[in-house]
């Protein structure tokens, strides 16, 4: 018993955070490798932030200003 | 010309409006779509930092530290049905589960999750709470920005926070049952080895106080100070190899296993038994008969020849209780110095409960149920005999000198004063036993029944078996010198009550070579195995006796 609960209890939550913490390491080691290699994480941000760019452009000149059409 | 300059003034007021509003409009769709990768960004980022936020939640909520109040099972839960559906089922059923800590997987693992999704909700809940009352209580533009903001970003964190619960909802429910899984081929397996090894051996538990018979029996705790009775140890819902009490104290589980280490109780009347008792194969001997009739010197004589018997084969016998030893040590006693026998006290049996092992260390606990003669004087008396109704064989003790022509023959050699003959009608303490049972739909047909001819002793001296006295003693000779001798109606009726009825004359008061047929180790030997005893003993069917010409030594009765 530990802190008047059955240790087994213990045991078992423990097990769940460890495994939580280790399938998010993997998913962040798993994207930290993809992003390593080939330059593909680098990649992908600046197509991600040229996308955002591009999106915000968009609408930027979505409706021009009036003299912007003389 | 009027009308014409006001028509010019409302179109030029008409075009400037236009334009400033398309102004505005641009202006707005630009602020916006600055907005626009704001929003990306911030949500993104979020999601980012939620997504590693989930992994506090649920390590706040396992260890108490959340604002959600996790439910914690404990055996008060169990033992009020609030922590699983279910009743437990078998022989202990109606005393519900016992007060121990459930299994983690997947009683509290359930609670478990739901406390993190709870948690889960608080915190989200308290973080969005902020943002409204930031929104609604500064001054307007600042509220106006709050607004805009802010909610982008927290729907991000939202999603990043529920992706992570997910992930670990995921991870519990792939571990938790792949644990589930395994625990019910585990539970399913010892259980049924438990069952099955305690079927193989016959195994039950007969108590000698209360004479109920249980399969399951229960245990009291291992911590002194602790009163819990455990009524189930078989493997379930409250643990597999091993059990928390609720005062904490880990016992053993499954039937075998408790009972090499926990104190015994009988289900019914909650007393203390001999340990082991329930993983053993146990015999409740009773046996019947009217005062007087020689079942308690029967009962001594035999178990004092058990002991020898198998002393000398290897074997052991052990009294389980002071109360037995005492029995034992005043058998020796009384058989060995010849004494005359104490009457049995006219009260409720307690059983006599005695270690039988064999040199292949086969154990059978047998129990003498030796009840006084008074017992069996009227059905109301053997009512409280439950005992008998559980019995697979019987010895009914019948003393042949109280039949009339075998007791003026008793007068006329002299001999009525030697022995002690019973006064009362034989055949009403045989059919006061008998009636109890068949109240009770006891199928009689199944049981066996040994029919002892005490006192032979006397009996062979006397005329009337001097043909008995020259056959072989063995239970058809005595079964056709009864029935010559009108104990006829007796033995009909005998015959048509049991499956199978056995015979046997026996010596109590002299020592005789337990293959001698007047032997009372005989009569023992066939309740032992009438009622299955795995015990080894030579051949029941007693050795054919040499022709005796003259009658056994003259008793040495006190």
């Amino acid at each position: 018993m530990r802190n008047g609960i059955p240790t087994a209890y213990y045991l078992f939550r423990t097990a769940w955070s460890v495994m939580h913490l280790v399938l998010l390491v993997a998913l962040l080691v798993a994207v930290i490798l993809w992003s390593v290699h080939d330059g593909q994480g680098a990649r992908f941000i600046s197509a991600w932030w040229r996308m955002s760019l591009s999106i915000s452009a968009t609408i930027f000149h979505a409706l021009p200003f009036p003299w912007e059409l003389i | 010309m009027q009308y014409l300059f006001l028509l010019v003034l409302i179109i030029v007021a008409l075009i400037i409006v236009v334009i400033v509003g398309w102004i505005l409009l641009a202006l707005l769709i630009r602020a916006f779509s600055i907005l626009i990768f704001y929003w990306v960004i911030g949500f993104s980022v979020m999601f980012a930092i939620g997504l590693f936020s989930g992994l506090v939640i649920p390590w706040r909520v396992l260890t108490n530290r959340g604002k959600f109040a996790l439910r914690q099972l404990t055996p008060d839960d169990v033992v009020t049905g609030k922590a699983f559906k279910g009743r437990p089922r078998g022989e202990s059923k109606h005393y519900g589960w016992d007060r121990a800590w459930p299994m983690y997987v997947p009683f509290q693992a359930r609670q478990d999750a739901k406390g993190v999704v709870g948690e889960a909700h608080v915190f989200l809940g308290k973080i969005w709470a902020m943002i409204i009352n930031g929104i609604r209580f500064t001054p307007l533009g600042v509220g106006a920005v709050l607004c805009i903001a802010l909610p982008i970003p927290f729907f991000g964190f939202w999603a990043g926070v529920w992706l992570s619960i997910g992930a670990w909802l995921l991870a519990m429910l792939a571990l938790g049952f792949v644990v589930w899984i395994f625990q019910r081929i585990m539970l399913l397996s010892l259980r049924w080895a438990d069952i099955i090894r305690r079927r193989r051996s016959n195994a039950s538990l007969k108590c000698y106080y209360c004479y109920g018979e249980s399969r399951t029996p229960s245990y009291r705790c291992l911590n002194p100070q602790c009163t819990i009775i455990h009524r189930n140890m078989l493997p379930g819902p409250l643990g597999l190899t091993t059990r928390r009490c609720a005062c904490g104290t880990q016992l053993p589980n499954t039937i075998r296993a408790a009972a090499r280490t926990l104190p015994t109780l009988c289900p019914y009347c909650n007393r203390e038994l001999a340990g082991s008792s329930g993983v053993r194969h146990t015999v409740q001997l009773p046996v019947i008969g009217s005062v007087g009739a020689g079942k308690t010197r029967l009962l001594m004589a035999a178990i004092v020849q058990l002991e020898s018997w198998l002393t000398e084969r290897q074997g052991s016998i052990n009294a389980v209780t002071p109360d037995a030893q005492t029995y034992l040590d005043a058998a020796r006693l009384t058989v060995h110095s010849h004494a005359e026998t104490v009457k049995t006290p006219d009260a409720l049996p307690e059983g006599v409960p005695l270690i039988l092992r064999d040199a292949a260390s086969e154990v059978t606990e047998l129990q003498l149920m030796d009840a006084a003669g008074e017992s069996f004087a009227t059905w109301d008396t053997t009512a409280d005999l439950r005992y008998l109704d559980n019995a697979n064989a019987f010895l009914f003790v019948l003393d042949p000198l109280a039949w009339p022509q075998l007791r003026q023959e008793l007068k006329l050699g002299g001999l009525a004063e030697t022995v002690v003959v019973t006064g009362e009608n034989q055949k009403d303490s045989y059919g006061a036993a008998i009636d109890r049972m068949r109240a009770e739909s006891v199928p009689l047909r199944h049981r066996k029944l040994g029919v002892v001819l005490s006192k032979a002793d006397v009996l062979l001296k006397l005329p009337s078996a001097a043909e008995l006295a020259n056959s072989t003693l063995d239970s058809h000779s005595i079964r056709k010198w009864m029935l010559e001798h009108d104990f006829d109606l007796l033995i009909t009726g005998m015959e048509m009550d049991f499956g199978e009825v056995r015979y046997f004359l026996v010596d109590s008061m002299n020592s005789h070579d337990t293959d001698h047929p007047l032997s009372p180790w005989l009569t023992l030997q066939w309740a032992l195995q009438a009622n299955g005893s795995t015990l080894t003993f030579v051949d029941p069917e007693p050795k054919a006796g040499p022709r005796r010409a003259a009658a056994p030594p003259v008793p040495a009765r006190a």
